[in-house]
């Protein structure tokens, strides 16, 4: 804490509202005078709001009472009665016109709030862009012509259709219904995975592709490449880098994609 | 009822009052944002998904059985969070039928652009990194907490608690320049800013 100041300690006072009224005018006075404390007073603010919004969704996400949230949630979103819901209930053309106009007026202030609170950082993503540019879904071969009269490789079949087609959610459900026996368990960790990677859950896939890499099954490239990728967008550089250096060793499709992507996570890396 | 209550919001929300929306917005935007950020998508898709879950929101309250069991911003959350990823489920049915793109392209614009996920990931490390005592008096804070109630809580003097909040900040700044990934960020922005 050696570069602790007063000045700083003032900056601390004032961006979490700890000053009093003349002490306010003072420090407002020197930020618009000071260009060096005025970026260093947006950056200030940049780190309080990111920890602010950061750690009200990590209360939302461990509240005991989500699952009761998620069920007056589903309400609406069953996708079943989804269609009926979008009537209001009792409601006429002038209701639903203010409640449009109250998405409108809600979309503007949301706009003008995210330009003010991310003013500083830019606002492109070099590993979203990174993963969007190298990301693709399997393609998967039609699984159905390798068993279509037994009923597991029937419902494995039905699975990655559903995966192929982007219902990864149903391609989820298929799969955790089936049994997984050892002889369809690789298919079933991995479409589950790339389900997950889908939906852009990749905690969930990393979960269930951590273990596939070191498995030796016949998905192990594959296995590799979408963990990587998993890593890539999660922000873990060191273990992607790894996992694509391991891959570079496999003569296959991921080959140049692996030793490409590895030497631009370099930068991450350090 | 007390004013800003869960209930009162949603009463609010009934009678179509503008300062509930407001209310919604000010307090929620900045978290739902980043859980859209989090899962994958964009500002813009943030955007869209709190306005989307806002109005899911009035549909939802408007109902007569509706009846709030939990907390009004969890709700908020499970209600975005089904937005998205019903939106996310859209976006890759079509992605499916896009060509993918050429290596190259895009070589140039990864080197020169600073990453915000990057940035916050730096963020909440150096967070995590603090000792308990920094990481609840910020908390504190940043949960809106009085610094008399974090005080209270925490067995600590009101003046105490000031004097230590601001050095933690101090030291989270200190923590977050420290940042190996920082550093390199900054090096990378120097370098280009001499080319």
């Amino acid at each position: 804490m050696e570069r602790y100041t007063d000045r700083n300690r003032r900056l601390a006072d004032y961006i979490y509202n700890d000053l009093g009224r003349e002490e306010i005018v003072e420090i407002e006075r020197e930020i618009s005078n000071d260009p060096e404390l005025s970026e260093s007073y947006q950056f200030n603010m940049q780190v309080k709001e990111y920890l602010k919004a950061k750690m009200q969704l990590e209360e939302m996400r461990s509240d005991p009472r989500l699952e009761d949230a998620e069920k007056l949630a589903g309400l609406l979103f069953d996708p079943e009665t989804h269609h009926k819901e979008e009537e209001i209930p009792g409601s006429g053309g002038p209701k639903r016109n203010r409640i449009r106009k109250l998405a409108i007026v809600v979309a503007v202030a949301a706009t003008v709030a995210i330009i003010v609170s991310f003013g500083i950082i830019p606002s492109t993503i070099s590993q979203d862009k990174l993963f969007d540019h190298y990301y693709e879904p399997y393609a998967a071969s039609d699984y159905s012509q390798r068993g279509a009269s037994n009923g597991i490789y029937s419902d494995i079949a039905n699975g990655i259709n559903d995966y192929k087609d982007g219902r990864y959610s149903q391609s989820i459900d298929m799969f955790s219904a089936l049994a997984s026996g050892p002889d369809i368990q690789p298919e079933v960790q991995l479409f589950t995975a790339l389900s997950y990677l889908g939906l852009g859950q990749y905690q969930e896939a990393e979960n269930i592709l951590e273990p596939a890499v070191n498995s030796n099954n016949r998905y192990q490239p594959e296995s590799m490449w979408y963990l990587g990728l998993c890593y890539l967008k999660t922000g873990e550089f060191e273990k992607a880098s790894t996992l694509f250096g391991r891959l570079e060793e496999y003569d296959g499709l991921y080959k140049s994609d692996a030793r490409s992507l590895r030497k631009k996570l370099r930068r991450f890396n350090q | 009822m007390e004013k800003n209550s869960d209930q009162y919001i949603i009463e609010r929300i009934r009678n179509r009052e503008d300062d509930a929306f407001k209310y919604l917005q000010v307090k929620f935007q900045d978290s739902i944002r980043l859980m859209v950020l989090e899962m994958g998508g964009s500002q813009e898709d943030a955007k869209d998904v709190f306005s989307e879950g806002l109005v899911a929101l009035i549909r939802l309250v408007d109902r007569e059985d509706f009846e709030l069991n939990c907390k009004l911003g969890t709700l908020v959350y499970a209600l975005c969070k089904n937005t998205w990823m019903l939106q996310l489920e859209k976006q890759a049915a079509v992605r499916n039928y896009h060509a993918r793109k050429l290596d190259s392209a895009d070589e140039q614009d990864f080197t020169e652009e600073s990453d915000q996920q990057l940035f916050h990931k730096i963020f909440w490390e150096s967070f995590k990194k603090m000792d308990k005592v920094c990481q609840d008096i910020l908390g504190g804070y940043l949960k809106e907490i009085s610094p008399k109630e974090i005080a209270e809580q925490m067995g600590y003097s009101y003046g105490y608690v000031r004097k230590r909040k601001s050095m933690c900040h101090g030291y989270l700044m200190k923590l977050i320049e420290d940042h190996p990934t920082y550093i390199k960020i900054k090096q990378t922005e120097l370098t280009l800013d001499i080319e």
